[in-house]
């Protein structure tokens, strides 16, 4: 007797489709919308494992594109610790679709920048990035200007991507009480004061988290009308919750509602999709193989993983990809418009040690003290 | 009963040479100073340290060399001998850093006070050379001063992958502003910063060709400065020394 099951293929069953395979050979998750080749420039934005992503389009030779790069002659030691090429802009972890939404608002002009800064013990921290800088700004004014670059990088990625990938990765915030602007994290925390009169803390619900994603992608839309979006969520379980529930629970309703969020926002649109790295990473199938013994941190071969198959599935739907460059693609490829955008900047020479160099510095020294000018020699 | 004369002494690697023509040349005016110079080839640096106040070859080879350059034939600089010491060149070359906060600046690109002191610092705190300076400074009776590597003259094919045209554009005022934020952090070690006298720059991040030297050859040398750069950098040290 025929019926829907009769013919489908193995891995619409669990025992053949997963149970019965080596976990690493568990393929076809994914199933993309869209191709995504090494020349396409890609923005990448979120919580903490979308710098994940970044790293890996990079080493790939993928047209990550860094649209605020740190400054010449940075070391990459200094420009981690300052937040560079984490992600595409620097605002630091970016982890609910409000907060998307409001960077976007903002780097659009279509909602006033909040003031709001954070002192503490002399130094000011944006409350809206408060790690970006290890140390905080020497003052409110700092912190704005230096927002007012980050916000002119969101717009020159939007404006010059082809692919925007964010990952979603909480429903918990916090937000101020006045005017329901959300912070990046729980004042107090990192920088600033807590003050329960002021700061309420807000568990999104699935409605709100869908309006907010589906507006900040109707900004998105509306300055890049190719832009297509990828989106993910994150698998690092919460840190902690203030939601009254056992942090594991929570965690699980917050990512259950992310993963569902993220299927409605695909659902109906060939230019928003969404890559499974949450499933591969948490699914039981993978017994959690990825996670280091913290069973938060996802460990490299968790994302080797991921990446790997993020690349097999893209391969196995538009065919292999054209070989990446044996150079990296440039952080930022060029623009067409880059306002603050800057061509790659190699790192000036200083002097060397070469034995000519010596040779000129010997001849520099010869002639100024040679014998016609020694008078002074006693 | 008359004062004795300031004693200074001008310390460096093959980029002190410009100070010792122009006062060869006689076109500075070093009367009432009690000048000596100590320096030799960048790579002998190499073979220095800094202990109990004073700058020592590790090496017998070294401090015959430094000696052969130095009137008194010293082998070794302590801080206590001199009212001043200015250290020319020395391998300190800040023009990396210099330049990348100058791109900034041309760019518009906003750097937080505390990512450009965190950029200078790890330059410096990477450049030995630099701590002597520091510590010449703290012990406390000669006045530091610094006159770093001098930028790449104009046509130095070494800048070519890193020159834009924001850089080429580069004005007085944006390089006045780096340089400004490099003499307030040295100055917080105790020591003077000298930066390059702006008229010497060309084409935003270069030496002018009217301060280049050449060599045996006759090409030109992209490094050494001539005489009347030396004159400069005297101006601006005695200025300060008078002051």
């Amino acid at each position: 007797m025929n019926h829907p099951y009769t013919n489908l293929p193995a891995d619409r069953f669990w025992r053949t489709g997963v149970a019965d395979l080596d976990p690493l050979k568990i393929a076809g998750l994914w199933q993309p919308k869209f191709p995504i080749g090494p020349e396409a420039k890609i923005s990448t934005a979120g919580s903490c494992f979308a710098q994940h992503f970044s790293r890996a389009l990079v080493a790939r030779g993928y047209g990550w594109c860094d649209f605020e790069m740190s400054p010449p002659g940075l070391s990459a030691q200094l420009a981690h610790d300052f937040n560079y090429g984490v992600f595409s802009f620097r605002t630091g972890n970016i982890y609910t679709p409000k907060m998307l939404r409001q960077w976007l608002e903002w780097a659009f002009g279509d909602v006033d920048v909040p003031q709001e800064c954070w002192e503490m013990e002399g130094r000011f921290y944006d409350p809206f990035r408060p790690a970006i800088e290890p140390r905080g700004f020497a003052s409110a004014a700092e912190v704005a200007l230096s927002r007012q670059t980050t916000l002119a990088a969101i717009r020159n990625a939007v404006q010059h991507s082809d692919v925007f990938v964010f990952t979603m990765g909480l429903t918990e915030s916090w937000a101020n009480v006045e005017n329901g602007v959300e912070y990046a994290v729980c004042p107090g925390t990192i920088a600033g004061q807590f003050d329960a009169a002021a700061h309420v803390f807000v568990n999104h619900a699935y409605g709100a988290l869908l309006d907010d994603l589906n507006a900040a992608m109707a900004i998105l839309r509306s300055e890049n009308s190719s832009l297509q979006v990828l989106l993910t969520v994150s698998p690092v379980p919460l840190t902690a919750t203030a939601s009254g529930a056992h942090v594991l629970t929570a965690t699980s309703l917050s990512k259950s509602i992310l993963r569902a969020v993220a299927h409605a926002a695909c659902e109906g649109r060939v230019d928003v999709d969404y890559f499974p790295s949450y499933e591969i990473i948490t699914s039981p199938a993978y017994r959690g193989r990825f996670f280091a013994p913290n069973l938060r941190q996802v460990l490299p071969e968790g994302v080797d993983h991921v990446m790997a198959s993020f690349f097999a599935d893209q391969a196995a739907q538009f065919g292999a990809a054209k070989p990446a460059p044996t150079k990296p693609a440039p952080a930022n490829p060029a623009p067409a418009n880059p306002a603050p955008a800057k061509p790659a900047f190699a790192a000036p020479p200083e002097q060397s040690d070469a034995e000519a160099e010596e040779l000129a510095c010997e001849e520099a020294i010869l002639n100024a003290f040679a014998p016609s000018h020694e008078t002074k020699v006693p | 009963m008359t004062a004795a004369p300031p004693k200074l002494a001008i310390f460096g690697d093959s980029h002190y040479a410009c100070l010792r023509l122009a006062d060869n040349e006689g076109l500075v005016d070093l009367s009432g100073m009690d000048l000596e110079y100590w320096g030799h080839v960048g790579r002998r640096f190499r073979f220095l340290e800094f202990r109990e106040g004073a700058i020592h070859p590790t090496d017998e080879v070294t401090a015959a060399r430094f000696a052969k350059f130095n009137d008194k034939g010293r082998t070794f600089l302590p801080a206590a001998d001199f009212d001043h010491v200015l250290f020319m060149g020395c391998r300190i070359d800040l023009s990396r850093t210099f330049i990348g906060m100058l791109d900034a600046v041309m760019r518009g690109q906003f750097l937080s006070t505390g990512l450009r002191r965190a950029m200078l610092r790890e330059k410096l705190e990477n450049t030995p050379n630099y701590s002597w300076a520091r510590n010449m400074a703290a012990c406390g009776k000669a006045r530091i001063y610094l006159h770093s590597v001098t930028l790449f003259a104009v046509g130095c094919p070494l800048y070519d992958p890193l020159v834009n045209d924001d850089l080429r554009r580069a004005t007085r005022a944006a390089r006045a502003e780096v340089w400004q934020f490099i003499a307030d952090e040295m100055a917080q070690d105790g020591v003077t910063f000298l930066p390059q006298p702006d008229h010497t720059i060309s084409g935003g991040i270069y030496t002018s060709l009217d301060y280049i030297t050449h060599n045996s050859l006759g090409e030109i040398d992209f490094t050494h400065r001539n005489s009347a750069y030396g004159a400069l950098v005297f101006e601006q040290l005695l200025a300060k020394i008078r002051a």
